[in-house]
């Protein structure tokens, strides 16, 4: 059939069936083409002919054709799973309208693209049974924090400064969310936690110098904070997926374990002491992430002093199971590697 | 061992043992529902020889590779480098013959071939910026100025320095 040399599968695939049908219709070798329509409700993920045709309009033929792979979302979708989700969100998403509508529109590669995780059967069976994901703390709230982390360790404050933002002042006034609702979305986190943080420094400094440092923060902040408000995308820092009546609480209290980091290195368990209340927000969430920067501005070893890049530590946190049961749940947490401020999930 | 014949798009027939064109689920199912081995060539409406061609080499090498695993999770973790040395070489092909065996291999319903392109597929895309992946791929920029603008504030956080 040398006169189909038209790249699109799908096309041809429509052609030739219309064509083949007629003339094989009694034939035995039919077997396959009728098999194949038989199965198409089946196949559709697969054929995808009319994915093909939808939206894209009648194709000119001096226009250069792009290739059909990537007109076929399921085998986009499939490709794009296959890179790390920060590539799908930031590079993918710029590429062209349609690669942008399919991140934010299909299910599973918008999951990937704001959380890095997978949806398998297996995770949504867990999730059905009311079981903790095993993986908590998403791997692209990590991503963000760790891009947050590293530039603020190789920079200090400037203006290249970035991260997506949402205003908090959404949740405060929003009655119906749960009120740990804005530890689900790491955006604010790493901005407020850590700027909460580097104030505690600043103020926990003595001696000369202090308060132009103070004033210095100050000033940096400002800039930073507005562009922080134009944000645009919410990244969840806990899987999205889980229910969130599960947790009991996210704060720093007496009374809950959110704000303890535990070491692996055979240091006591010891409390974050509470950050002094004028430096930080109401919101719980920017006492978990204050938590969290600190530990990773005072504990992180010195890679220069020959101690090992690497540390560990154990997130922890407490929610109630599916019989209605205080439980708690521990997330290895490691940091370090070759690069200041890099941070891992679950790796050892 | 017995042996079927395929017929591509191009009307050229090829003789493969059984077992390796049942790497194909399609085929495999459709030969599972015939009960028997077909006499006839069965027609690859889809597929031209050179495809053709390829995509049985790739069956034959990985004729006795055991099953995937059901549990998903186990594949979800491999990171996309990992591609078999074989494969790997297997895909050194050019970009219209890759995009042909990834279809080829969709419509086969060839899994782990489907797997393999887009994963050379994905390793294609990695390290470039939005403008290197529409050249490498001539995929048109259809984005307005300020939508361009837009999405380039949205992605600061993550540019280096």
């Amino acid at each position: 059939m040398p006169i189909f040399t038209l790249k699109d599968h799908g096309i041809i695939s429509l052609l030739l069936s219309s064509i083949y049908l007629p003339l094989i219709k009694d034939t035995p070798t039919v077997n396959l083409q009728l098999y194949q329509l038989h199965h198409q409700t089946k196949m559709a993920s697969r054929l995808s002919i009319s994915t093909v045709f939808r939206g894209n309009g009648p194709r000119k033929s001096f226009a250069p054709t792009p290739p059909s792979v990537f007109l076929i979302p399921e085998i986009l979708e499939l490709i794009m799973l296959e890179l790390p989700a920060v590539t799908v969100l930031t590079t993918c998403r710029g590429v062209c309208k349609a690669w942008k509508s399919l991140i934010e529109t299909a299910p599973d590669l918008k999951y990937y693209s704001l959380t890095g995780l997978k949806r398998s059967k297996q995770r949504q069976a867990e999730i059905a049974a009311r079981q903790l994901p095993e993986q908590v703390i998403t791997p692209m709230a990590l991503a963000v924090l760790s891009a947050f982390w590293e530039k603020l360790a190789t920079n200090g404050i400037n203006d290249n400064l970035y991260v997506v933002n949402e205003r908090p002042g959404v949740y405060a006034t929003n009655r119906r969310r749960h009120p740990c609702y804005p530890v689900f979305w790491v955006l604010t986190l790493p901005v407020q936690g850590t700027i909460c943080t580097v104030k505690w420094l600043v103020n926990r400094k003595q001696g000369p110098g202090v308060e132009k440092d103070r004033k210095r923060v100050r000033t940096d902040m400002r800039p930073l904070f507005k562009k922080f408000a134009g944000g645009t995308k919410l990244i969840p820092l806990i899987d999205p997926d889980l229910d969130r009546k599960m947790i009991l609480d996210v704060a720093i209290e007496d009374q809950s374990n959110w704000g303890y980091i535990y070491r692996k290195d055979g240091v006591q368990p010891e409390e974050i002491s509470r950050l002094d209340p004028s430096d930080i927000t109401a919101e719980p969430w920017s006492r978990v992430i204050s938590a969290l920067a600190k530990t990773v501005y005072e504990q992180a070893p010195n890679p220069a002093l020959g101690e090992n890049p690497k540390f560990w530590c154990d997130f922890v946190y407490e929610y109630l199971d599916s019989k209605r049961e205080k439980k708690h749940h521990t997330e290895e947490v490691v940091f370090g590697s070759s690069k200041p401020f890099n941070v891992v999930v679950g790796e050892s | 061992m017995s042996q079927i014949t395929l017929l591509s798009s191009d009307n050229v027939e090829m003789k493969v043992d059984k077992e390796v064109a049942e790497r194909s689920i399609l085929i495999k199912n459709m030969l599972e529902d015939v009960g028997e081995t077909p006499d006839q060539a069965i027609p690859i409406p889809n597929v031209n020889e050179g495809v053709l061609r390829k995509v049985i080499e790739w069956c034959e090498h990985h004729r006795n590779d055991p099953p995937p695993p059901a549990d998903e999770d186990s594949d979800s973790r491999k990171k996309s480098t990992d591609i078999e040395e074989w494969d790997q070489k297997f895909m050194q092909v050019d970009q219209e013959m890759l995009f042909e065996i990834i279809l080829a291999a969709n419509y086969l319903d060839i899994k782990p071939l489907l797997d393999v392109g887009c994963k050379t597929v994905a390793n294609m895309i990695k390290g470039k910026s939005p403008e290197e992946i529409r050249k490498t791929f001539n995929i048109q920029n259809d984005f307005t100025p300020e939508e361009e603008d837009q999405i380039r504030r949205e992605n600061e956080w993550a540019e280096d320095r």
